[in-house]
């Protein structure tokens, strides 16, 4: 079996100085290929294991480690999520002034030096998410489906070992919402790309190879879909 | 894309609020470009006017401030004259005096056989071997304001003069002056035997060390003099000084308004875009990318300020040299030295006042931003 992208020993996660405690003594570990859907009804804590697994919040106890270690600092973690983790927003979170290919360059600062070679990539990437007529287009001209789908090329940007993707479709219609699933799936598959999405919808999670069910913080069933 | 299109295009966001925020940085730096013009003007004016009559030292009583109402007796000059080190030593009475069109003017006397007359470029007339009581030269920007020229009269100090010829100066104060001979100014300002500055030519100008022991001579032997190198007249007059610590201190003011204006906007604009700035770290910016982009954005702003600033500057500094007060006393100065010094507020402006704002925007962290889903 190959050695999990990342794993989580026994952590947990607490708010408010701990009067609220979003995930307990959590243990799991993603390989790299698998499509993991996380579920449980709102406030199980499927966002904040969401963000834990993407190296997007620091836990209160217990270890994250990535590739076998645990990333030293904030800074560490920063460089981890530029360089093998994208993430899909439910709200898109473009940037509005931004065309979509500036959007999809934009992770791109910091990893890939050469202007030009942002660029083609970037349109590559649009043209792959079929988005190539659409280029100069900005957040605000585009369909939500469309945003969404700016939003996963970016998540590329950099070629990531995973995509974490929180509610991806929440905010999708339901046939934008199977092009953008459809979508995820194809880079999961196509690519190699460890996909993990937290969704409280079970439709949705089905198309995933394994679940992870979340009930009050803790991990309730962790199993292969059938 | 660039990395500098990045902040451009925040900015653009709101663009009344920027270009507001730049204005208030143009009418800062604006200020800042008048006042340390004019100062700047003023001091060039003051050590052109010495330059271009080829005075190597002056000398004025000790402690004095305010040259124009300083007092030496004229027999000094003599004594001055024959002194080891020193080619030449002329008396001289200046103050400023109305003309009856209400123009202001420096009226100078000088003895009428002083070296300080070969100085002057005529551009017309002659000056005879010595200069009688009732005649005057003008600068050319005089004559031409009084649209006068040799052979014709004045009045200064309700006595008439005829101009007897007209000089070509570089510099604006002797462009704007009257010279009349000595004795004639005495009278006319009743201080007779009196002058208020003493004009030296030195036998080796060039030669700093011997210009310095002169200079240690003369100190000892006129115990109740100053002397002062004319290139040094600037910083040591004390009114120069004052206006120019005046002028830096209102600048200051005024470029804190500037800094205030865009700490104000860049900390309301990081206010707004905290989720942006979660969902930047969440894409793997790092804490130093962020504040290169906030401090950009600071910079963007007060670049654009300060362009606009530099302009609305130079062009009040010329309203303020023609104005009738002040024509003949200040040029304005807008050279390299001025535009180094807006080059670094600018740059002071824009870092200093986006750095809080950069601060805040670093410390913000990618579960920020989800909270805003």
């Amino acid at each position: 079996m190959t050695d999990p992208i990342v794993a989580l020993e026994q952590v947990s996660r607490g708010y408010d100085g701990g009067r609220v405690i979003a995930l307990r003594d959590v243990t799991l570990a993603v390989r790299p290929g698998e499509f993991v859907a996380v579920i449980g009804p709102s406030g199980s804590g499927k966002s904040t294991l969401l963000h834990l697994l993407c190296g997007l919040d620091r836990p209160t106890a217990g270890r994250v480690l990535f590739r076998g270690t645990e990333p030293a600092s904030p800074v560490e973690w920063t460089k981890v999520r530029a360089r093998h983790v994208g993430f899909v927003f439910q709200a898109f979170h473009l940037f509005p002034t931004l065309t979509a290919l500036e959007n999809v360059e934009i992770p791109m600062f910091g990893v890939v030096a050469d202007r030009g070679a942002r660029r083609r990539r970037a349109r590559e990437l649009l043209s792959r998410v079929g988005l190539a007529r659409r280029l100069d287009h900005r957040p605000g001209e585009l369909s939500g489906g469309e945003r969404q789908r700016v939003a996963i090329a970016r998540s590329l940007a950099n070629s990531p070992l995973l995509i974490g993707a929180d509610e991806p479709t929440g905010n999708l219609d339901s046939r934008a919402s199977e092009e953008v699933l459809d979508l995820l799936e194809d880079i999961q598959r196509r690519d190699g790309t460890c996909l993990i999405l937290a969704t409280h919808n079970r439709k949705v999670a089905s198309r995933a190879g394994r679940l992870v069910e979340l009930g009050d913080g803790r991990v309730v069933s962790d199993r292969c879909a059938s | 894309m660039r990395f500098l299109t990045i902040p451009a295009r925040n900015l653009s966001r709101r663009p009344v609020r920027s270009i507001l925020t730049a204005l208030g940085v143009a009418l800062a730096v604006a200020g800042f470009v008048v006042l340390t013009g004019f100062s700047q003007g003023m001091e060039r004016a003051w050590t052109t006017s010495l330059i271009e009559r080829d005075v190597h030292m002056t000398a004025v009583p000790r402690g004095t401030v305010e040259i124009l109402t300083a007092s030496i007796d004229e027999s000094v000059a003599a004594r001055l004259a024959a002194f080891d080190g020193i080619r030449d030593a002329s008396a001289e009475l200046a103050d400023m005096v109305m003309l009856p069109s209400g123009q202001p003017v420096l009226a100078v006397g000088w003895p009428p056989r002083s070296f300080l007359w070969q100085t002057l470029r005529l551009s017309a007339g002659r000056l005879p071997a010595a200069m009688p009581s009732d005649t005057a030269v003008l600068g050319q920007g005089l004559a031409g304001a009084l649209r006068l020229g040799p052979g014709g009269t004045f009045r200064l100090l309700g006595t008439p003069l005829a101009v007897s010829a007209v000089f070509r100066p570089s510099g604006v104060i002797n462009n704007n002056m009257v010279i009349v001979p000595l004795p004639t100014l005495q009278r006319l300002l009743n201080r007779p035997g009196k002058v208020t500055v003493l004009d030296l030519r030195l036998l080796q100008p060039g030669d700093p060390a011997r210009v310095s022991a002169v200079r240690a001579r003369l100190a000892a032997a006129f115990p109740d003099l100053t002397f002062t190198e004319t290139r040094s007249v600037a910083d040591s007059n004390d009114i120069l000084r004052l206006v120019r610590a005046m002028a830096w201190g209102i600048s200051l003011i005024a470029l804190a308004m500037g800094l205030f204006a865009v700490l104000n906007t860049l900390l309301m604009s990081v206010t707004e875009r905290v989720r942006e700035f979660g969902v930047l770290s969440a894409l793997g910016w790092s804490p130093g990318r962020v504040l290169a982009m906030v401090v950009l954005e600071g910079l963007v702003l007060s670049v654009a300020g300060s362009a606009a600033g530099i302009v609305l500057g130079i062009g009040g500094l010329r309203w303020l040299a023609q104005a009738p007060m002040l024509r003949g006393l200040v040029e304005p100065e807008t050279g390299a030295r001025l535009l180094l010094e807006v080059a670094a507020v600018t740059l002071v402006l824009g870092v200093a006042g986006s750095l809080y704002p950069a601060a805040r925007a670093v410390r913000i962290q990618p579960v920020d931003a989800l909270k805003y889903e």
